[in-house]
């Protein structure tokens, strides 16, 4: 029993370190560091420079653009790019269409869309959720009408769409048969967001950015050839999660980036004697442990059998609430005692620019700490892991 | 306290009930209602209406120009205005009336703050034993040096009451226009939506009727300022909590998925059932904080005053996480006020002292002792009352 790393997998490792320490911008470094909101271009800038590298989509199969990387490789490239600060790659169309598209989808859709998102020239947006269709997703009602002209109409809304503001193609599950059970009424269809009928209103989060929207479907056309695989499977299209992906939900990287912040910051407030900061340290760091060999075991078990059980859901729980803590106690350092300075608006001013700024970095922490109250709602909030695990693992 | 024949008794009197639901009624006006605007900031008209309604000397005695109340009716005045997630620094407001009239020679300052012809406002800093302002003498004429930092609402403010140490080491209350000269503010807008200014005196001219240099009042009136705040602070705690409990309940009895409502659901059922209890807890750390002013002489109160703020500030986060949790993705938009609700409490959390300087207040107050906690060993020195 041994967690080290093969001669060949620290050799990746080193490489992937390598790339990012060559190919990452200062500039977006310091905000994924300091927990402030992205711009487009630093979002994108770093998706071309990993397209033209061949790892945007490194766990693809070889045939369809990626490198074919198992669930190991994977792991250590999120790894050691989150932990250095790269931003996230966007998963729509990565982690979420694309496979679908690859395993679901006709040659014809596989040729014109999979490309677009190695190299990551298409930007895609997720419309899953509605207003009433949240944790209970089967109850969507954005309806996708066979006309007579023999293409869809598509009406209804989605709600908390992700970056609907710069996407170009959304990715949407909807209604195509309202008589039926609703998991089997429910199509995969792909819409270009340039369609008229199509408006995008934004929406502020508890940090007061804009991240998410509504978009509102008002008789949008969609052609036919824009479903993938047959009407009325979508659901089970959407299920359809590489597995392995949910291993990596614990993102370890950003966790051990994220603590090694606090100590820092814990140090630089003169509180690296004060022993109450030290407790509250040291319980986050073996919470940190405990969850770092849990992900380990579990991928390991992967690793040997190729198949993720119920019981990942375990990592996304934990991994949820490990963020939000550390996060919190980060924002209780810089604060200490102080009325905190926020003011959202001065991220969007300074976009674009150097903009090494103590008081904005100070900022983005808090903006950093509000926001990570969303990772233990989305992505199928706790609750529903929760059940996952009761019911799927435990059987109860 | 109210004379009754009952033993502990606990219950509002009439007038008590009277000025709660005046305060709800006004709350229901001037309060957040469902919908957060980016306009719901200060708003000198509301202070000046709570002023009127004779609500900023509503913990003073009549002999010291407020209207016959206590600790307990600031209690019951600031969890309304918390209710609503009110803006206005009412907190701030009820200590400045406080401090005012323990200085008898500032009864003209104390009445125009109370009828809210000035807004009066205390500049203390976090620890209130590391002052950082001096007061000196020149020529006849006196100055102010030094900073102050994180002043709420100071940009709105029309005197400040700050300390400054004096040439003897003794300690000193100044009662400072903001106009004044050579006085600079350094202005930001606070995390809770607060007009919040970092202060600078490089030798601010005051003159003798508005500084007190009798070090024992002045350490006297800070200290039943600063108690009476953080009573006040619990008091708003606890009222935001009980914002945030009620639209948590009423989501939960609404929303449906999975064919029923939230509420049905056993697990959040309990998870509710422990955010009640969270928020009645934090209610009484409150009517303890209260009580315990209104009873005991400080310095005896500190040790449950500073339990209360770590208490009711505890209670009052976990509420706050878990009505966003509950709300799902709604909870994370500005278009409730949820958000509003747990930034205001994050910023209470820091507010005059952080949960390490009350812990180490109860490490140091009188010994750990019955019923209210009072001890027969007095503390070492006046300073320590603070």
């Amino acid at each position: 029993m041994n967690i080290s790393y093969s001669t060949e997998l620290e050799e990746f490792a080193s490489s992937v370190r390598e790339f990012v320490n060559a190919h990452l911008s200062p500039i977006t470094k310091r905000r994924v560091c300091t927990g402030q909101p992205l711009t487009l271009k630093d979002q994108m800038d770093w998706q071309d420079a990993l397209a033209r590298r061949g790892w945007l989509a490194g766990f693809w199969p070889k045939q369809f653009g990626g490198c074919g990387w198992d669930v190991i490789h994977n792991y250590v490239f999120r790894y050691e790019t989150a932990y250095i600060g790269a931003p996230r790659i966007l998963p729509f169309g990565v982690n979420y269409v694309g496979p679908v598209i690859y395993n679901y989808g006709t040659e014809e859709q596989k040729k014109r869309h999979l490309p677009g998102i190695t190299e990551n020239k298409i930007f895609w947006c997720q419309g899953y959720s509605e207003p009433n269709a949240g944790s209970d997703l089967a109850q969507l009602s954005t309806s996708a009408i066979r006309g007579h002209d023999g293409v869809y109409h598509v009406n209804g809304t989605k709600m908390w769409t992700t970056d609907a503001h710069w996407a170009d193609w959304m990715f949407a599950l909807v209604r195509t048969d309202a008589k039926a059970k609703p998991q089997k009424g429910i199509s995969f269809i792909l819409i270009d967001m340039r369609s008229p009928g199509i408006s995008v209103k934004p929406i502020r989060t508890i940090e007061g950015c804009h991240h998410v929207n509504q978009v509102y479907f008002d008789d949008v056309v969609v052609p036919l050839e824009n479903l993938i695989g047959e009407e009325n499977r979508g659901w089970d299209y959407a299920k359809f999660l590489l597995g392995n992906e949910r291993v990596l939900s614990a993102d370890l990287g950003k966790i051990d980036r994220f603590l090694e912040r606090l100590h820092r910051l814990i140090g630089d407030a003169g509180l690296s004697n004060d022993i109450r900061w030290n407790d509250k340290f040291h319980e986050l760091e073996i919470d940190v442990l405990a969850l770092k060999w849990l992900t380990w075991r579990m991928l390991d078990r992967v690793n040997a059998n190729q198949t993720a059980g119920p019981e990942v859901a375990m990592l996304k729980i934990r991994g949820s609430e490990l963020q939000q803590r550390i996060t919190e106690t980060t924002f209780d350092v810089i604060t200490n005692g102080s009325v905190p300075a926020y003011d959202p608006d001065l991220f969007a001013a300074n976009g674009g620019q150097d903009d090494e700024n103590s008081g904005l970095e100070r900022m983005g922490l808090t903006s950093e700490f509000l926001l990570q109250r969303v990772l233990s709602i989305w992505g199928g909030s706790n609750e529903i892991q929760k059940n996952i695990i009761a019911k799927r693992a435990l059987c109860l | 306290m109210p004379v009754t024949d009952r033993d502990m008794d606990l219950t509002f009197t009439d007038a008590q009930i009277g000025l709660r639901d005046s305060v709800a009624r006004f709350v229901s006006d001037y309060g957040i209602s469902g919908k957060l605007s980016k306009a719901h900031r200060f708003r000198r008209d509301c202070w000046v209406r709570i002023a009127e309604l004779g609500w900023l000397g509503a913990g003073l005695l009549e002999s010291e120009g407020g209207f016959g109340g206590g600790p307990v009716e600031i209690m019951i005045l600031l969890e309304r205005l918390g209710y609503g997630l009110m803006p206005e620094p009412i907190l701030q407001g009820v200590m400045a009336s406080k401090i005012l009239s323990s200085i008898n020679q500032w009864g003209v300052v104390r009445d125009a703050h109370i009828s809210g012809q000035y807004i009066v406002l205390p500049a203390f800093p976090r620890k209130v034993d590391e002052i950082s302002c001096t007061i000196s003498s020149f020529r006849g004429e006196l100055h102010v040096s030094g900073e102050v930092r994180a002043v709420i609402e100071g940009p709105n403010a029309d005197r400040l009451v700050i300390l400054a140490a004096t040439d003897s080491g003794s300690v000193a209350l100044v009662c400072l226009d903001t106009k004044s000269p050579q006085l600079t503010a350094d202005a930001y807008p606070s995390l809770d939506g607060h007009a919040v200014a970092n202060y600078s005196f490089n030798q601010t001219p005051v003159s003798r009727g508005n500084v007190c240099i009798d070090d024992d009042l002045v350490r006297s009136a800070a200290a039943s300022g600063v108690q009476l705040g953080r009573c006040a602070l619990c008091a708003e705690a606890t009222g935001i909590s009980g914002f945030l409990f009620d639209q948590t309940l009423s989501y939960v009895k609404t929303r449906k998925q999975f064919g029923r409502t939230l509420g049905d659901f056993q697990a959040l059922q309990h998870r509710l059932a422990d955010m009640y209890i969270a928020l009645e807890e934090a209610r009484s750390l409150s009517l303890m904080a209260a009580i315990t002013l209104q009873d005991d002489p400080i310095p005896r109160c500190m040790r449950q005053i500073s339990a209360a703020k770590i208490g009711v500030l505890q209670r009052a986060l976990h509420i706050a996480r878990e009505a966003i949790q509950l709300h799902g993705g709604i909870g994370m938009t500005e278009e409730l006020p949820i958000g509003a609700g747990f930034r205001r409490l994050k910023v209470l959390e820091n507010l005059m002292g952080v949960k390490a300087d009350d812990l180490q207040r109860m490490t140091n107050a009188p010994a750990f002792g019955c019923l209210h906690g009072v001890s027969k060993t007095p503390l070492s020195s006046p300073g320590d009352a603070i």
